[in-house]
């Protein structure tokens, strides 16, 4: 990190939020963002991968025609 | 099958090295996730045991794209899922510079300015020519206008008749159709921006305001030397007050400021004024580095190198931010498509009827050259030239042309960013190449805490 100004943030942050809970592995912090971006859900993954005919959509339909392989 | 860690990650450093359960940030670019990771975690991933993880959790890693298949190229893989993604758009962009005229004499433009606007024979040929993309791309399901040029409000009454055309073929076909518009904001006066944005489907507009007046008023002047901060800033406000400003979107004007080693240090001094103007609410901000453009060489002159660029728009985006700025999102996204260059659904038509796929190339005398230009709409559509030479970004990629492209982590959600500048040997990675951990840092802060208080 070069900033020194978000180093700082971060220090703070750090010193009102001291975690000490045991390992969780991994915690998603985008979900929402990342699944827009590739215009549908991020639990399927269109197979070729063509983007989602319809972004709110749950059931993974692509477009083109294409199938998808659902998670 | 056996698997390997993606080769399209970023990581932070641990996040709390003095704690004892560490965290750090992982960024998949291959799908732009982005997650908070115990170090254990993060440690056995790096160590490629994936035995050690429960089936949800590894299955939400393959959905994410951190693990892949041992055999992958990923490289080749991105490249060929980038096409598929570009081939499936269903969208037609057009970006058209109805006229070569500008009042302004920027020192770093590269155009070359007349009063030429584009005439009814061509806007004609237009219309015919999107009646024939329309009919190749049956399955369209967008149509997109960027108003450009020299500058697009010096051919206002044209844009108005193309606009209303292109806008009922949108209405006949049934097709949404949406718009935006770079303008320098000089001729933006509110009653020409509510024809527009209520009428007109043009929703966004960029306007370029060399930070501070000071600054401003040296560069982003008329040919003739007249200032012009005041007036642009003037007409802002009056657009920003008027009751529709929010009618169709939160903040239809986006305000970017081309920064150099003469004006980044009043980069924050121009976000007190726009927020004590009242604006912080009201307009986006974007940070650009000043670039070489055609034959003008400002970019090597009195530009900013990337990793100095890239420090500073870290500070910047928290300045913005603490102000009250919008600035929610700043990590990258998975794209497919390079720019408009990669789609040869994508063109660009100029006041004299040159079809190319940059907007950069019209009225720019350095891309007067064959291979640069698709071809012209005067003429026959069997003489067009669809392999100009960013047309063909993907394969020269896919032949590792681009070696800093094909080893770089960051390939997924950045795709080489500008294609052109990379053919003129003069390719340079955009900042957040060198900013990225920051990045991830300052959003996790920005969705975790509130900045301003800290």
């Amino acid at each position: 990190m070069r900033s020194q100004n978000l180093k700082m943030a971060l220090q703070k942050f750090n010193e009102a939020n001291d975690s000490s809970q045991e390992d969780q592995g991994f915690e998603v912090l985008n979900f929402q963002e990342a699944s827009l971006a590739r215009g549908g859900v991020l639990d399927c993954t269109c197979n070729n991968g063509s983007s989602y005919t319809k972004p709110t959509q749950t059931n993974c339909t692509c477009n083109s025609g294409s199938s998808y392989a659902a998670a | 099958m056996k698997f390997k860690l993606s080769k399209y990650i970023a990581a932070t450093e641990p996040l709390n090295p003095e704690s004892r359960n560490k965290e750090r940030i992982l960024f998949s670019t291959r799908t732009g996730i982005s997650m908070l990771i115990s170090e254990s975690f993060y440690s056995t991933l790096q160590h490629g045991e994936f035995d050690k993880i429960d089936l949800p959790r590894l299955t939400k890693l393959m959905d994410y794209e951190l693990i892949v298949p041992e055999e992958t190229d990923e490289f080749q893989e991105i490249i060929a899922i980038n096409r598929l993604g570009v081939k499936d758009t269903r969208g037609i962009a057009m970006t058209i510079q109805a006229t070569a005229n500008c009042q302004l004499g920027c020192f770093y433009c590269g155009q070359s300015h007349t009063k030429h606007v584009m005439s009814e024979e061509i806007q004609e040929k237009l219309m015919d020519r999107l009646n024939y993309l329309l009919a190749e791309k049956k399955d369209a399901d967008g149509m997109s206008v960027t108003w450009y040029g020299g500058e697009p409000l010096m051919a206002y009454s044209t844009i108005l008749n193309l606009s209303n055309r292109i806008i009922a073929l949108a209405r006949e076909r049934k097709i949404p159709y949406s718009s935006n518009m770079i303008t320098n904001g000089l001729s933006l006066k509110k009653d020409i921006f509510r024809e527009l944005y209520l009428n007109h489907h043009v929703h966004r507009f960029q306007i370029t305001v060399d930070t501070t007046k000071e600054h401003h008023d040296k560069r982003r002047i008329t040919k003739g030397g007249t200032e012009t901060f005041d007036i642009i800033m003037n007409n802002i406000l009056e657009i920003t007050s008027e009751d529709y400003y929010t009618a169709k979107v939160k903040r239809p004007i986006f305000v970017r400021m081309n920064i150099d080693v003469t004006n980044y240090q009043d980069v924050t001094s121009f976000i007190d004024r726009l927020c004590d103007l009242g604006l912080k609410d009201k307009v986006d901000l974007g940070f650009s580095p000043l670039n070489n453009w055609g034959e003008k060489t400002a970019g090597d002159d009195v530009g900013l190198d990337v990793m100095t660029f890239a420090e500073w728009e870290i500070e910047w985006f928290m300045y913005a931010y603490k102000k009250g700025f919008n600035i929610d999102y700043i990590l990258p996204q998975r794209n497919f498509a390079t720019c408009m260059v990669v789609d040869e659904h994508s063109e660009v038509y100029d006041a004299y009827g040159n079809i190319t796929p940059c907007y950069e190339f019209p009225y720019t005398p350095k891309y007067n050259e064959e291979k640069y230009i698709i071809g012209n709409l005067l003429k026959e559509s069997d003489t067009y030239n669809h392999k100009t030479e960013v047309r063909g970004w993907y394969d020269d990629l896919s032949e590792y042309k681009v070696p800093k492209c094909s080893k770089c982590n960051l390939f997924p959600v950045c795709n080489g960013e500008c294609p052109k500048k990379w053919y003129n040997g003069e390719g340079e990675c955009p900042s957040m190449k060198a900013n990225m951990e920051d990045r991830l840092v300052l959003q996790y802060l920005m969705d975790k805490s509130n900045l301003k208080t800290l």
